[in-house]
């Protein structure tokens, strides 16, 4: 048997090594490097130490953004952690017809957000069907400017996440609830839990690595909103920019022929480390859940 | 294992170097200044690339084809590729283009969107290219293409235009409306406005857009000082946005106007949802095939305050291997007899060259339609006291910001002189100048 060149394993990892470094350690490194600059894009800029830093402690549209992403995680992650399994709880027995509402669920998932949230725009306009229903209803006397209200448009948008995300997240409980095996619930049933306690002790105990998996990926999502709040505000983060969620906000600062792109990449690590948070918490959470489940 | 780590180290090191350079936009060198004379009257051969902004399409694609074939037949060495970049995003374009120096020979650029590229020396000064140029264009428009702090001028002045306001006479008329006072100020618009808004009660303002920039200057407002601070911030702009406020408090501007989504003003009035319209000349075009029932009564009329001066011009690209050629072909593009043929295809513009401007009756004497004629003469009467409104230095970001204050300010949340003072603060702390 021939033995190998010492590179030949450098070799074999290269093109792997090349993609990261090139598609993903380097322009993070490169934003890092920026977010000390004030680097404009035809203009290299000088370094300024930490005053982007310091900028960006003062700047209130920094504030909303912030807020505006925060309420998206602490909203949207339970919504889309609980409502999704309740649907494929009602969804997965076998009842007739059951397949038309499983797919008609799954509908707004293969719809394109740009397009959904446009159609939401109209409804939610001044004039639009829905403020027409809630005056005939007798809830308003006159239209509410959704769409121009700090917290309307946020209502609108998490409304639009959790309505569009609801389909996704019911097919991935739904693998999940296939590997909960029917004999435990038997079991239960034998013992005298009830649908409530089965649910408890059977169903969620199943599904939790789904559910982790789940908040996971909504937490990196809210945390990165951006098409719902920017179609629905028309770009503008709405009035004062106190709907702007931090991607907005980057973009809103680094974009264009004088876009301020040393900002924009102080904002871009601020909410690189700002997705860990929620990362970070839900992982400590299921630490402690697993610790204690083996010290039961 | 050392030497391994060496290479491994040097590998990565080389990769970043690269990617640097790929990811990074980097000064084009050191400024525009010490252009010298380039000469277009020899033998011109090579390619020369030139880019247009939305302009490839059936009314205008048969146009620049011609005007190519002419210019290659002149000079039978140079072959000109013509390239298009859809409106959208046209600026991110550029950028890339300019980054990665692959900006074309010749293209399209208005004044604010070439400052960029002429502080980063992307652009070539055609003045010291070609002195004999400055007499040829209309001054207010050669202007246009100069920069305070940087010697020169960056751009052909192509095409020109301006505004008028459309009026929906029957949407006035049946709220009790004339068209035959018209108001001529911002004040008394604004009070017909609200007048309008409770008439209807909301139903069909008059006003679909916030305040502007434009506006501000229209009123004679100062918007920079001699030292390039923006100081728009006075009790007389501060009181133009309270009375949006109080319009939009009497129901003449809709919501969704507060953050700009009320589909633009023109679209509204085709859709008879607004009563009052600012558009070009060539709207009179769109109305008889998108809103011909409103066309029959739709009254044009002079903008109200200062007819603002929109230019288009053509530039040539410092990173050019094949200036002379590239110059020669933006001079031919800008020259009268082919301005004076554009514009009479882009209706309601007018062209960038002192002969051209001179006769704006030959613009309009092929046009029938009463309604198109009357829009021109008005439009050509206007382009006499036409100015710049927008200063190059007033970016899309500080727009952004100031239309978001202005929003809360209409909405009652702050007062206009607050949001004003906190839209001046932002665009002082924002200027691309320094």
């Amino acid at each position: 048997m021939r033995s190998h060149r010492w590179f030949t394993p450098w070799l074999l990892v290269a093109p792997a090594v090349v993609w990261v470094v090139v598609f993903a350690l380097w322009p993070f490194l490169n934003t890092v490097g920026l977010s000390f600059t004030d680097a404009r894009p035809l203009s290299p800029g000088a370094f300024v130490g930490l005053d982007n830093y310091r900028r960006m402690a003062d700047d209130d549209l920094f504030g909303y953004a912030l807020t505006t992403s925060l309420v998206y995680v602490v909203v949207c992650v339970p919504l889309l952690t609980v409502l999704p399994l309740l649907l494929a709880l009602l969804v997965e027995k076998t009842l007739p017809g059951i397949t038309f509402f499983r797919t008609t669920f799954y509908f707004p998932v293969i719809a394109s957000v740009v397009v959904v949230a446009l159609i939401w725009t109209w409804l939610f306009d001044s004039r639009g069907v829905v403020n027409q229903a809630l005056e005939w209803l007798g809830v308003i006397d006159s239209p509410f400017p959704f769409l121009v209200d700090r917290w309307g448009l946020l209502f609108v948008a998490i409304l639009l996440t959790v309505w569009k995300g609801l389909g996704y997240y019911m097919v991935v409980y739904l693998a999940a609830l296939g590997n909960v095996g029917r004999e435990l619930h038997e079991a239960a049933m034998l013992d005298g839990a009830g649908a409530v306690r089965r649910f408890r002790s059977v169903t969620i105990p199943g599904v939790r690595t789904a559910m982790l998996l789940i908040s996971v990926l909504v937490a990196v999502a809210a945390m990165r909103v951006f098409t719902e709040l920017e179609v629905l505000s028309n770009g503008t983060g709405g009035p004062g920019g106190q709907s702007l969620s931090l991607v907005m906000l980057i973009r809103q600062v680094g974009q264009g022929l004088n876009g301020d792109i040393g900002y924009a990449s102080t904002l871009s690590v601020a909410l690189f480390l700002l997705t860990l948070v929620p990362l970070g918490a839900i992982a400590f959470m299921n630490r402690e859940r697993k610790t204690s489940g083996a010290a039961a | 294992m050392k030497h391994s780590t060496r290479i491994t180290t040097a590998a990565t090191g080389l990769l970043a170097a690269a990617a640097l350079a790929g990811c990074t936009g980097t000064a084009g060198g050191a400024g525009a200044t010490g252009q010298e004379d380039i000469d277009t009257t020899g033998e011109l051969s090579g390619t020369v690339s030139f880019q247009t902004w939305s302009l490839k399409n059936e009314t205008f694609t048969p146009y620049f084809e011609d005007l190519i074939d002419r210019f290659e037949s002149e000079h039978p060495d140079v072959t000109v590729e013509w390239l298009d970049q859809p409106g959208d995003g046209y600026q991110d374009k550029i950028l890339s283009q300019a980054n990665s120096g692959t900006l074309p020979d010749v293209l399209n650029l208005p004044p604010d969107i070439a400052y960029p590229l002429v502080t980063a020396g992307k652009l070539i000064d055609l003045d010291a290219a070609d002195p004999t140029l400055a007499e040829t264009y209309v001054p207010g428009a050669w202007e246009a293409y100069t920069y305070p702090g940087v010697e020169g001028v960056f751009g052909l002045p192509w095409y020109l235009g301006t505004d008028l306001g459309w009026w929906n006479g029957s949407a006035l008329e049946k709220y009790g409306f004339s068209t035959d006072d018209l108001p001529t100020t911002d004040e008394d618009f604004l009070a017909l406005a609200v007048e309008m808004g409770k008439a209807s009660d909301g139903r069909m303002p008059l006003l679909s857009a916030m305040p502007t920039i434009d506006q501000f200057a229209s009123n004679d407002i100062e918007i920079l000082d001699d030292q390039g601070e923006f100081v728009f911030n006075t009790p007389e702009a501060a009181a133009i946005v309270d009375d949006y406020a109080e319009a939009y408090a009497a129901g003449a501007l809709p919501p969704e106007a507060l953050t700009g989504d009320y589909g633009g003003n023109a679209d509204m009035f085709k859709q008879g949802k607004v009563a009052y319209t600012t558009a070009g000349s060539g709207f009179a075009g769109d109305l008889a095939s998108d809103a011909p029932t409103i066309r029959e009564s739709v009254v044009p009329e002079a903008r109200i305050g200062a007819a603002p001066l929109f230019v288009q011009g053509i530039n040539v690209s410092n990173d050019s291997d094949n200036k002379a050629a590239a110059l020669a072909f933006a001079e031919f593009v800008t020259n009268t007899e082919n301005q004076v043929e554009f514009v009479q295809l882009a209706l309601g513009f007018m062209p960038g060259t002192v002969d051209g401007s001179a006769d704006a009756e030959a613009l309009s004497a092929s046009v029938d339609d009463p309604l198109q004629k009357q829009a021109m003469e008005i439009v050509s009467e206007a382009m006499t006291d036409a100015r710049i409104l927008t200063p190059f230095q007033w970016t899309d970001a500080m727009k952004t910001f100031m239309d978001q204050q202005l929003a809360l300010a209409i909405k009652g949340d702050l007062s206009g002189q607050e949001a004003l003072d906190k839209a001046v603060e932002y665009a002082n702390a924002n200027r691309i100048e320094q």
